[in-house]
């Protein structure tokens, strides 16, 4: 549910006239400043009794809160809205993350330039489409550039080959391309427009499940002077703040795409996600990828007229940095005409 | 012990009946009345035995305890592991209480949890093998773990206000409730306020509502904190807790969890009665379970321990590709926990868990040609030697043997 601090104001909770005037008569209607306020500040304000604030505290806290009673885990373990996973689309990459990119606060993706980062976006978005059985979402992405322009000729590519493989799995038809809604952003006031107003219109009027920035550290790593540091951090945190605020909303997972930056100070790890302490404090989970210098030549195979292989492949690792749910641990993979695939010990 | 814990349960059924007649005024104890209750009040362990002896037996109960760390060290995973060891029945020297889990991140994953709860409900079932059925045992089961978990999502800080606010009704119905947990206290106190000052405003009253849910209810409260850089002149950018030095003053312990290489330390930072120590500490799959208590009622000494140290290691090979080009790969041992059976001097034959220390090894491979091939190998451990300790014996040692399957690992020789 959406989090909505339906009433505001002390007058529409169930108290007695007596302490509603004497609240009246020293300015504290709002119930979040109500809240905000020790017992004792209160009884010292409005001269009530200890026991009037008492009751008084304890309905303004009902009010705010959606449900009273805590649920057990055994109880989130058997519902049905436990948190909802989104399939990479690789059977190995799946079993790494348990499931999928998880439905829960913010998922990063870090990585060097050309390390798949944008490959494994658009597979999440061909998966996002998929009905829920196969892994999916059953919905549309709404994908945010924010560096560069949208691959669009690697989407359609990739879409040939997805179409293949989705039609063997299920008998229901999707046009992968029509629910992938792309926005261009170039700086924070346009990006935070788009996140307070558009997003929010967009998620209301279509069946969009997926929300990605491709990517963050574009808008916050230029266009901020050292001095305006203290600045930037807060930015950061009320974006992260929203973006995670409408994936509890809406139950979506939120993709966010980082680039990497050289570690000064630690030597045993060269390159560290960008943007710092402050963003890693806002994202839920953190998956790491990374080139290696090897290659491997896939074989050439050819189905129903589309050819798969044949092309010489950097050998890359997906890690997991730190996840609520995940130990630390990684895959190796390729990229090739279809996506992104891990590297099983049988290839 | 058992009878101590029955006075305080009468002690705290009498505290309880006082709050209901509303007299504020504590009565004076003396101090070393207290000193008597504090030391027979039983902490929550860890289960991470070098944790447990820094902290002085486990999380105190009545007590504030702060983690504070980097994202990814683990505090979630702490804070999970604290929900389950909580319900650790008394006769394995638990609590046996409930748990209020107040998520704010929305980072509380129960299949994590899940994972947790199995793992220590089974090491707890495989301790009490050599012992009769018990009553208490066949109660703490993975279902019942998780039934007592009482998890509460906070949205923003006006949410979390209100869930503390209507706690203490809610341990008035369930007053098994030992420990609350919070994870984590600064994540809505670090954006959108622009008051300073009314947030140091609240973060002081709910710390004082903690102090008094756990000096009421005689249970251990819980928080983690993230941490922030800080910049002093002259002197390199460091990393200290959030939320700023007056928060600072609200937990009674504080303990840092950062990394160093690929070891995880815990550093006490703050403690009424312990010096500031650092110990290694490490977050598995299955759990962390290193300690090995024996459960024994009428003896007052533990009998005996066994203590292995378990390591995630990285193994670095070089490889010679046929075009001389020198590539190092990192790849992971994977290190399971297994079973040995020794044998005590005063007690049966025991199995205790443990986990596995493998030794980092150089693998040199050579490919002999430009072609594609596989080559197996074998990880073999050697046998190793447990120490235990007994009260009325002698160290002794205890040969034991390894067994770790053998491994594949592919190589692909670099194609031109």
């Amino acid at each position: 549910m959406p989090p909505t601090c339906g009433r505001q104001s002390v007058a529409d909770l169930d108290i007695s006239p007596k302490v509603l005037a004497a609240l009246q008569k020293s300015n504290l209607l709002d119930i979040k400043r109500v809240l905000s306020l020790s017992n004792s500040d209160i009884e010292h304000m409005t001269k009530l009794s200890k026991g009037d604030v008492t009751g008084l505290k304890r309905l303004a806290s009902e009010s705010v809160l959606n449900r009273v009673d805590p649920i057990s885990a055994l109880d989130l373990r058997k519902s049905d809205n436990n948190v909802q996973r989104l399939s990479t689309g690789c059977q190995e990459i799946n079993k790494l993350l348990r499931g999928g990119i998880l439905a829960r606060g913010i998922t990063e993706i870090s990585g060097v330039s050309a390390s798949g980062k944008t490959q494994l976006c658009l597979q999440l978005c061909l998966n996002a489409q998929l009905p829920l059985d196969l892994g999916g979402l059953s919905g549309g992405t709404a994908y945010i550039c924010t560096e560069d322009v949208f691959p669009n000729r690697r989407l359609i590519q990739m879409i040939q080959f997805f179409r293949r493989k989705s039609q063997k799995l299920s008998s229901k038809q999707i046009n992968f391309d029509d629910n992938i809604f792309i926005e261009h952003i170039s700086d924070l006031e346009e990006l935070n427009f788009c996140i307070h107003r558009k997003l929010p219109l967009l998620l209301g009027a279509h069946n969009v499940k997926l929300v990605i920035i491709d990517s963050i550290a574009a808008i916050f790593r230029c266009d901020y002077a050292v001095k305006e540091m203290l600045q930037r951090s807060k930015h950061m945190c009320t974006l992260a703040n929203k973006l995670r605020d409408i994936g509890d909303q809406y139950k979506i997972p939120i993709v966010c795409v980082n680039q990497v930056t050289d570690s000064l100070s630690k030597k045993e790890q060269s390159q560290v996600p960008a943007l710092g302490l402050t963003w890693a404090n806002q994202i839920t989970s953190r998956i790491m990828l990374s080139k290696t210098p090897q290659t491997i030549s896939l074989p050439l195979t050819t189905v129903d007229g589309l050819t798969v292989g044949g092309i010489e492949a950097t050998v890359r690792r997906l890690e997991v940095v730190f996840a609520p749910h995940l130990p630390k641990q990684g895959v190796y993979y390729v990229v090739d005409q279809e996506g992104i695939k891990a590297l099983t010990t049988k290839t | 012990m058992e009878d101590s814990l029955e006075i305080l349960k009468l002690v705290s059924g009498v505290d309880q009946g006082e709050d209901k007649c509303r007299i504020s005024a504590p009565k004076a104890v003396l101090a070393l009345d207290m000193l008597y209750k504090e030391q027979s009040l039983p902490g929550i362990v860890t289960f991470s035995e070098k944790i447990d002896s820094m902290l002085g037996g486990g999380i105190p109960l009545c007590k504030i305890t702060e983690f504070c760390g980097a994202p990814g060290i683990g505090k979630t995973q702490m804070c999970m592991q604290l929900a389950v060891d909580a319900q650790i029945p008394e006769c394995f020297g638990g609590v046996a209480g409930e748990v209020i889990y107040i998520d704010t991140e929305g980072s509380f994953i129960v299949e994590r949890l899940e994972d947790i709860a199995v793992a220590t409900v089974q090491h707890c079932k495989e301790m009490a093998d050599m012992e009769e059925e018990n009553e208490e045992l066949s109660a703490f089961t993975t279902e019942n773990v998780l039934s007592h978990i009482h998890y509460y999502r906070c949205q923003d800080y006006i949410e979390l206000l209100a869930t503390i606010n209507l706690i203490p009704d809610f341990i008035k119905k369930r007053p098994k409730v030992k420990l609350i947990i919070v994870d984590s206290i600064a994540f809505h106190f670090r954006h959108d306020f622009d008051d300073l000052s009314l947030r140091t405003r609240i973060l002081t009253m709910m710390a004082q509502s903690f102090i008094r849910l756990a000096t009421e209810h005689k249970l251990a409260v819980v928080l983690t904190n993230q941490m922030t850089t800080r910049f002093a002149h002259g002197e390199e950018s460091r990393l200290v807790p959030a939320l700023g030095e007056s928060w600072g003053h609200a937990s009674t312990i504080r303990v840092i969890l950062y990394w160093e290489k690929e070891q995880r330390y815990a550093w006490l930072y703050k403690s009424p009665n312990k010096q500031e120590t650092t110990v290694p500490y490490q977050v598995t799959v299955r759990s962390k379970y290193v300690m090995y208590k024996s459960p024994n009622k009428q003896e007052t000494t533990v009998p005996y321990q066994v203590t292995v140290r378990s390591k995630y290691m990285y193994v670095m090979y070089t490889c010679k590709s046929p075009n001389n080009q020198e590539t190092t790969v990192l790849y992971h041992v994977i290190v399971m926990s297994k079973y040995v059976t020794c044998k005590s001097p005063n007690k049966q034959e025991t199995t205790v868990p443990y986990h596995v220390l493998v030794m980092s090894k150089y693998v040199m491979y050579k490919s002999p040609n430009k072609q594609k091939t596989t080559v197996p190998y074998q990880v073999t451990v050697m046998s190793k030697y447990v120490m235990y300790k007994s009260p009325n014996k002698q160290e002794t040692t205890v040969p034991y043997h390894v067994l770790v399957m053998s491994k594949f690992v592919m190589y692909k020789s670099p194609n031109k």
